[in-house]
């Protein structure tokens, strides 16, 4: 190996433990690296060269300098590839495929500008299997860069939650005629000719939502889940819903604008308060959407990020039962810069199973009404015990637990790494609301480094709540102030 | 005697979930998203194969990708195909991962013999796994290839590992108005007695490039072809695709309704034709 790499200027790594978080801002790539490539980054970004490196690797590592001399090869050619670094000659590298090749040439701009100058000499230096040369020569530039862009597009859409933007309009069911929800409500409207009687006022993250109904009986079954966030009408609301009455089902309009349906009573909860979450979420400023429930002990808040299925909302409701304030069940908002998590108190969705074992807790969840989801997961809205902590207040998370339901196994709560950690947190980050940026990946791994990051196992809800309790203590029962 | 016709159905997404609870006649079959369930939705999942003949249609294995198939991705998969029960499997020629990045979305595989050994012994490992019929869907892309074709991988595919092919006649459109071919000359290749199922969908002009959007009605070019392919090839499925921007119920169903009309003539067409080759069933690997 000769020639000094140099780092690509929208790549850096931030040490996390032993280990390396790599984030390229161009590429919106964010990655961990293993504690030896780490090195052999650190090795580059205080200017050693290929020979340099590869000694230093050697001796830390305690690796014979052949294997050392193979290893530190391997990875900086992979790095060349991907476009992390440039400037190393590299003798003896082992030949890719066309696969790795082209998935190096879609995500690397300036390996692709270099392959529509000389596509031979991008082979000869990848270096490519020689059966793959002639197709890859005959790939055309601009196709290349086409499908990189569409590529580029279609991840940022899937990582920002945007995606599916415009899917969000549900198509109307059950209707006899060929009727849009605009002409729909346009037909409540005018076959009523009465305005919607009854009207709430619902506050969440500082945002107050009015909702009107056009029936004493959408009010009755869709208040009650949002009846914890109720606040007086005072003043012009920031948002506003109007649940209609159509035949059959209900139309839901925020503002003049149709924004959902559903054909029967026991989804109209289900679909209003999603519209709450929505519209209020939507217009508070936040750095990462988590799928997490937060507890708070008073000064500090647990974080339990977890995908569905894992008990996260029955053992964040056994913890409120503890003593812990709501910060929320579902949707944990994260705060540039410092990562402060700010409440988002909606109702604890708690499904059948979840009931039944938090049945002791929660004797009212038996007299709840039972409300059908778009999943057909059937629900119980279960108000968050009070107090609620205050729309304006905000918390720094002392400790990241995820959780785990395994029936049978023990019920225990086991440190886990910091890079883990972060793997497991962002493979349930819900939204990205903007692209990531330098500063922002740096408070992330600095907010890290800050928290306690553990595993919850439990088949056993009682000691759960026991080792969590003692985990991040509990200054009393509704002691949030 | 007449052939049964294709079954038409839709390509199932959250936002339909109203409109499917509620039984549209037109629906014939449904085709689910695999990784739509992997985290949640087994009892929804439940409620949909109780209800319709579904489909498996998966995005991530990265059919192209050397190497074994990640075993946790079909893990995944094999666990919603228990719960759905479906007529067969699907995922597209493509890969979506390397050995140094996840692209997060499909890629084209470059046909060429070790694509198409990489491809063999993956529909093969998945046919095994999964017990169920594996089809391969080409997709819509933008890369050229100089060498073998696309439609030459797709038949090699076919006949080796014994997967059926998923004919996505929007992605055939698009890549046709984008690389400047003729659609029926491509078709005239592809050995239709493997096309088990279809997809049709709308598709979009984004500045000077076609896309498979999924966000409009279906293309007249595009019916065309399903009627051509539905006259020759032993389909058993026609698929619409919504990916936003639904129409109206009325105008969703009457779309479905066209779909079947197009199938049902087929049938018919067969049969005074004198009989069409056997429906062809995609092998179940030993």
């Amino acid at each position: 190996m000769t020639g000094l790499a140099r780092i690509a200027e929208d790549a850096c790594l931030l040490i996390l433990e032993e280990h390396g978080v790599f984030f390229s801002e161009l590429r919106q790539e964010l990655h961990v690296f293993n504690t030896a490539a780490t090195f052999i980054w650190c090795c580059l970004e205080e200017g050693l060269g290929p020979s340099e490196t590869v000694a230093a690797y050697a001796e830390t590592f305690a690796t014979a300098p052949a294997e050392a001399q193979r290893q530190v090869a391997d990875v900086l050619h992979r790095w060349q590839g991907l476009g992390y670094v440039s400037g190393v000659e590299i003798e003896g590298a082992s030949a890719i495929d066309l696969t790795t090749a082209l998935g190096r040439l879609l995500t690397n701009p300036a390996l692709r500008r270099e392959h529509a100058r000389s596509a031979a000499e991008v082979a000869r230096r990848l270096p490519l299997r020689a059966a793959d040369l002639d197709a890859f020569v005959k790939l055309d530039p601009a196709a290349l860069e086409a499908q990189a862009e569409l590529l580029r597009w279609r991840q940022l859409g899937v990582r920002h939650g945007d995606g599916q933007a415009e899917a969000d309009e549900p198509l109307p069911a059950g209707l006899e005629q060929d009727a849009g929800l605009v002409e729909l409500a346009a037909r409540a409207r005018a076959r009523r000719g009465t305005p919607l009687a009854i009207a709430r006022c619902y506050s969440l993250l500082g945002t107050v939502v009015r909702v009107r109904f056009a029936s004493a009986e959408s009010a009755a079954i869709i208040h009650p889940a949002l009846a914890h966030l109720e606040v007086g009408e005072a003043g012009a609301p920031d948002a506003a819903l109007d649940v209609l009455d159509v035949e059959p089902g209900h139309v839901l309009l925020e503002g003049i604008v149709p924004i959902g349906y559903c054909a029967g009573r026991s989804q109209l909860a289900p679909l209003v308060t999603s519209a709450v979450r929505r519209i209020t979420i939507n217009r508070h400023p936040y750095f990462l959407q988590i799928h997490a429930g937060v507890v708070s002990n008073g000064e500090r808040c647990a974080m339990l990020p977890a995908a569905p299925g894992a008990g996260k909302t029955t053992v964040t409701a056994a913890l409120l039962r503890a003593g812990f304030t709501c910060f929320s069940d579902e949707y944990a908002l994260l705060e540039h810069p410092d990562m402060r998590v700010r409440p988002v108190p909606l109702a604890l969705t708690v499904k059948a199973g979840g009931a039944a074992v938090l049945a002791a807790r929660y004797p009212e969840l038996e007299t709840l009404a039972v409300h059908r989801r778009e999943d057909e997961q059937l629900v119980r809205y279960l108000p968050p015990p009070p107090p609620l902590p205050a729309a304006t207040s905000s918390q720094p998370v002392g400790w990241l637990v995820f959780p785990h339901y395994a029936p049978g196994a023990e019920t225990a709560l086991r440190p886990i790494g910091k890079a883990e950690a972060l793997q497991r947190l962002m493979r349930e980050c819900l939204v990205l609301p903007e692209a990531l940026d330098r500063p922002g990946v740096e408070a992330l791994v600095r907010w890290m480094r800050a928290v306690a990051c553990l595993e919850l196992t439990m088949s056993d809800l009682d000691e759960a709540v026991r080792l969590v309790v003692e985990l991040c203590g509990v200054r009393q029962a509704g002691a949030y102030s | 005697m007449a052939l049964t016709p294709a079954r038409v159905g839709m390509a199932y997404r959250p936002a339909l979930a109203s409109w499917v609870g509620s039984r549209p006649a037109g629906v014939e079959c449904l085709e689910v998203a695999a990784e739509g369930f992997y985290k949640a939705g087994e009892k929804l999942l439940r409620h949909l194969a109780e209800r319709f003949p579904l489909l498996v249609h998966s995005s991530s294995l990265s059919l192209g990708t050397p190497g074994p198939i990640a075993p946790q991705e079909l893990s995944c998969l094999a666990a919603v195909v228990a719960v759905a029960d479906p007529l067969w499997v699907s995922d597209h020629l493509a890969f979506s991962r390397t050995a140094e990045v996840d692209l997060g979305w499909p890629v084209p595989v470059v046909p060429g013999p070790d694509s198409l050994a990489v491809l063999v012994e993956h529909a093969r490992a998945i046919q095994e796994r999964l017990g169920r019929p594996f089809l391969v869907e080409n997709i819509a892309h933008f890369l050229t290839f100089g060498v073998h074709s696309e439609v030459e991988l797709l038949n090699a595919l076919s006949r080796d590992a014994g997967s059926g092919i998923l004919l996505d006649l929007t992605a055939l459109v698009v890549n046709a108005r984008n690389h400047g071919s003729d659609p029926r000359h491509w078709l005239s290749e592809l050995a239709l007695e493997h096309v088990v199922q279809l997809h049709v969908g709308g598709c979009s002009l984004e500045g000077e490039r076609w896309h498979d959007s999924h966000r409009s009605p279906v293309a007249d070019e595009v019916l065309e072809l399903a009627a051509e392919v539905l006259r020759t090839a032993p389909v058993r499925a026609v698929i619409l695709e919504y990916d936003g921007r639904y129409p109206p119920r009325a105008r969703l169903e009457a779309e479905l309704d066209r779909l079947k009309a197009l199938a049902a003539a087929a049938a018919s067409g067969a049969d005074a034709a004198g009989g069409p080759a056997a429906v062809h069933e995609p092998r179940r690997h030993a």
